[in-house]
């Protein structure tokens, strides 16, 4: 079993970010709002339908709003990851 | 998508991609394309209508057509050169209120336009291209249509099939610009604002409630009808027919047709060969309105940094000494 862990989302994030937003990955914190990026809800909803494509999970189109964080979003996505693999 | 795989793909490159392809955004951009070319088509048909019982008199022709000009400038010269290229640079104010008369024309917010824009010219005439009259995005992939899809596809049909364009990709200075936040807020409103001006400028100077009336058909709905369909064509028309003086590795032309009415942004083979250049036309018999304008705001002092692109360079890169049109054999 190697269902991605909070750590690898986060990871995934970080790097999707940093190419986003021209930045190094190293500038991306994962505890900053994504509102404060400048993140539009153009790039918010088409990133979450990428994690969703990746992890094969059906997200909303609005969950980057819900979490608004890199930490809190992975967080919640792991926990996702994890119930929907050992409810199968 | 609708069952949970039990066993998640290894981590996919995080790579952003230009377009979104969530349903639930496209259902919004469908839902706001149809009612965009529904509303004013809807609106010129009802004008006509009038019009052959009423006749057409000079305040609605002079609302059309400034009502025209203020909006076809804040597309051209104020959405297109200065906010999606960065061809000058002008006070705040006068920026922003090219913007807003931009955001009249009902062609979308701002930063969605320029986002959409920058992507038309990072692919343009490839698949990832918003409104390429070639190629498409198509839901099974990557789609070359025939002649008049393609036209259609590249005038209005983008509106309602094409994906939402990823705007942080694309236009993130835009994004950090509080002023530009605060006009994109207020979208829908600037829209109904064009509407309000030209009804109640009709109201006055005919001095009837049908004046109201006359002034919103025809400086509000039929003068959005005619700017879409005007300059949708440098997308459909200026990337089919016209001559083709520079090698751009698209299909941009030069259309002389559409010319005046775009402001200058048919010459869109120019365009694409320097499309930060403020200035669009570039042979002497090329006029060039939006440049007019960005003329006027530098001999008062309100623009600067004025692009222009290198005279020689112009000419050096000129391939073809005479513009010929290009049959395509595959339409």
């Amino acid at each position: 079993m190697q269902s991605p862990a909070a750590g690898d989302i986060r990871d995934w994030m970080v790097e999707y970010l940093a190419e986003l937003l021209g930045m190094g990955p190293t500038e991306i914190s994962t505890t900053t709002s994504f509102e404060v990026y400048g993140l539009d809800s153009t790039a918010a909803v088409g990133m979450s339908g990428d994690l969703s494509e990746w992890l094969g999970l059906k997200l909303d189109a609005d969950l980057a709003f819900e979490f608004p964080t890199i930490a809190s979003l992975a967080e919640h996505l792991a926990e996702r990851v994890r119930a929907s693999t050992s409810a199968s | 998508m609708t069952q949970a795989m039990p066993q998640p793909s290894p981590r996919p490159r995080a790579r952003p991609g230009p377009v979104v392809r969530v349903e639930a955004l496209m259902a919004a951009k469908r839902k706001l394309g149809l009612l965009t070319i529904w509303i004013p088509t809807l609106g010129t048909a009802l004008a006509i209508a009038l019009a052959l019982a009423w006749g057409v008199g000079p305040v609605e022709v002079g609302l059309l057509l400034g009502m025209y000009v203020v909006t076809m400038a804040g597309v051209e010269v104020g959405l297109h050169r200065q906010l999606a290229h960065g061809a000058f640079q002008s006070p705040l104010w006068l920026r922003d209120l090219l913007a807003v008369a931009g955001s009249m024309a009902a062609q979308g917010r701002v930063t969605y336009w320029a986002a959409t824009h920058r992507r038309h010219h990072v692919h343009s005439d490839r698949p990832e291209d918003p409104h390429s009259p070639h190629w498409r995005m198509g839901l099974e992939g990557e789609q070359h249509m025939g002649r008049l899809r393609g036209l259609w596809h590249a005038h209005m049909g983008n509106m309602v099939t094409g994906y939402p364009t990823n705007v942080t990709l694309f236009a993130r200075d835009l994004l950090k610009d509080a002023r530009i936040a605060r006009i994109d807020r207020f979208y829908f409103g600037w829209v109904l604002v064009g509407l309000v001006i030209p009804a109640a400028l009709g109201a006055m100077f005919i001095g009837t409630p049908t004046g109201a009336l006359k002034g919103l058909l025809w400086g509000g709905f039929v003068r959005i009808f005619l700017v879409h369909h005007i300059y949708f064509a440098n997308g459909s028309f200026s990337h089919m027919y016209g001559g083709r003086p520079y090698e751009t590795g698209d299909e941009s032309t030069n259309n002389p047709i559409f010319a005046v009415p775009t402001f200058g942004s048919a010459y869109q083979n120019n365009h694409h060969a320097f499309p930060a250049s403020a200035l669009l036309g570039l042979r002497w018999y090329q006029p060039d309105v939006g440049m007019w304008f960005i003329r006027t705001f530098e001999a008062l002092g309100l623009a600067w940094n004025v692009r222009r692109a290198p005279r020689e360079l112009v000419e050096a890169r000129r391939v073809r000494k005479h513009a010929h049109s290009r049959e395509k054999t595959d339409g």
